[in-house]
């Protein structure tokens, strides 16, 4: 496993026990996050605590898995599926994504997510679901 | 083997041409191509020839940017963006991440394409 791997299985590992200072402390101070292709990122840990607290509030997510990953330099790309329930309607749903991260001195200073937001609507935000599917 | 990296930028090159025989030429004819992951992959060398029939028919000036990449022994992992023109004329740039696998033979076995399959134009 490669350097930057091991960073973000901790911060996967913080999450899947909803530590988020544990998730938050592997993030750099100016931390990017595009959660979304069409939408402003998630700047700072502020920001990020933010996130979670939506991201929680909208989903169980009940797995988050990596199957392939490669890295090259800062950069880090992740394949992996995160099986979730979305509260508002207890629908279930399998969600494969990837994950693009770039670190600096062994911390997440950008994530980008890429799936299809006609699948997965914005966390908290039921309305996006229906301006998206 | 030739790096995945390097028969990706092969492809890209025939691509850019519109050589369609050295295209194909780079996929096992078992491959599993996700044009989209979400939607039902396109199984075998037949169906990528009619998907990138029909895609180089309804997108002109395409331009097919990588922007970050990484690779194992046997995939390429990769970030970057479609430019095209689309079948109304519109010009799109549209991100996206690819996955591509690798077999021993350096052909094409399996490719997963994440994206918004919406148009962003359409947006």
């Amino acid at each position: 496993m490669g350097e930057h791997m091991k960073v973000v299985e901790a911060m996967m590992a913080a999450w899947k026990k909803r530590d988020v200072e544990g998730f938050i402390a592997t993030l750099s101070d100016d931390i990017e996050y595009h959660w979304h292709p069409t939408k402003r990122p998630a700047i700072g840990k502020d920001k990020m605590r933010k996130f979670l607290s939506n991201y929680e509030q909208g989903f169980d997510q009940q797995e988050w898995r990596i199957v392939h990953s490669a890295e090259a330099g800062e950069v880090l790309f992740v394949e992996g599926m995160e099986v979730l329930v979305d509260r508002s309607t207890g629908v279930k749903m399998d969600n494969p994504f990837v994950q693009v991260f770039e670190l600096r001195d062994g911390l997440i200073r950008r994530m980008r997510d890429y799936y299809d937001t006609s699948q997965v609507h914005a966390p908290a935000k039921p309305d996006a679901a229906k301006a998206t599917a | 083997m030739t790096a995945p990296i390097e028969r990706l930028r092969a492809l890209m090159d025939v691509s850019g041409r519109r050589d369609k025989a050295a295209f194909l030429d780079a996929f096992d004819p078992a491959i599993e191509y996700h044009y989209h992951v979400g939607t039902r992959p396109l199984v075998g060398i037949e169906w990528v020839e009619k998907f990138i029939t029909r895609y180089w028919a309804n997108h002109s000036r395409t331009e097919w940017v990588l922007t970050n990449w990484a690779q194992n022994d046997t995939q390429v992992l990769t970030e970057g963006r479609e430019d095209y023109v689309n079948a109304d004329g519109v010009k799109v740039s549209h991100p996206y991440m690819g996955i591509i696998e690798f077999g021993p033979d350096g052909k094409i076995t399996a490719w997963r394409d994440y994206f918004q399959m919406k148009d962003p134009a359409a947006t």
